[in-house]
């Protein structure tokens, strides 16, 4: 697997999402696929930057492994823990993205697990090629 | 990340956007939606050119549909591409503000607001 590194900066999520959409697109990903592993991405590194509580560095990083059956992404912090394979699903208010990102990690992942052990927080994101 | 405006008859604005709306492309149009925002009741916004749209896209979206609405205007979201259509079912978003196939069908939804 991949590893990289991710400042507590919204504008370093972009080029982090680039990095692993070119791992994708060497491997031979569909563009589907490359499409959700995108989106997934972009949000849960954005949910950390923006909502995660820690009192000192996030240490936010991820992993990815990527082949043409689909992608595996590992995202690490050390932030307050967040399940998001259980958090509550806020009724979704126009003006309010926190719902919505929920729903499309949820929705877009063929699997979702999330572990938490001292104070390191593990999500793992599996995007499989469909065949239908 | 662009965007572009045209007046339509009957008060219709239309938002053209061509591009990627993901985090980098939302900071871009940011201010300016917020403008249309304040300023319009009647907004269409054309996706057909917008080949990616990730969660902070949304939220540019949502944030415009709010202001929008609270003041008894209306949004619609006209000609989004397959994979940004699918984004705006999965998040629900598309339960929130109308999405039409055509450009047609979403100054329809928002005329006469």
């Amino acid at each position: 697997m991949r590893r990289r590194s991710v400042a507590n900066d919204l504008a370093e999520v972009g080029k982090a999402v680039a990095w692993a959409d070119a791992i994708a697109l060497e491997a031979g990903v569909s563009d589907r696929v490359r499409q959700d592993l995108q989106v997934c991405l972009e949000e849960a590194l954005a949910n950390l930057i923006m909502h995660g509580r820690a009192d000192g560095d996030k240490a936010i990083a991820f992993k990815v492994r990527a082949n043409p059956a689909g992608v595996e992404l590992r995202i690490f912090d050390r932030c307050a823990p967040f399940d998001v394979t259980k958090a509550e699903l806020r009724q979704l208010e126009a003006g309010r993205s926190g719902g919505a990102g929920l729903r499309l990690l949820r929705g877009l992942a063929s699997e979702l697990r999330y572990g938490s052990l001292w104070g390191r927080n593990k999500l793992t994101v599996i995007l499989r090629e469909r065949t239908n | 990340m662009q965007l572009r405006t045209e007046e339509l008859p009957d008060n219709v604005t239309r938002a053209v956007l061509s591009g990627r709306l993901d985090i980098d492309g939302a900071s871009k149009i940011d201010v300016q939606m917020n403008v249309l925002a304040g300023a319009k009741r009647a907004l269409v916004v054309d996706l057909a050119d917008v080949s990616f749209m990730a969660s902070m896209g949304l939220r540019t979206l949502m944030t415009c549909a709010r202001a929008i609405s609270s003041k008894g205007g209306r949004i619609a979201l006209a000609a989004p591409q397959e994979n940004v259509a699918r984004v705006l079912e999965t998040s629900g978003a598309a339960d929130l503000m109308g999405v039409y196939p055509t450009l047609d069908a979403a100054v329809a939804h928002v005329r006469g607001a």
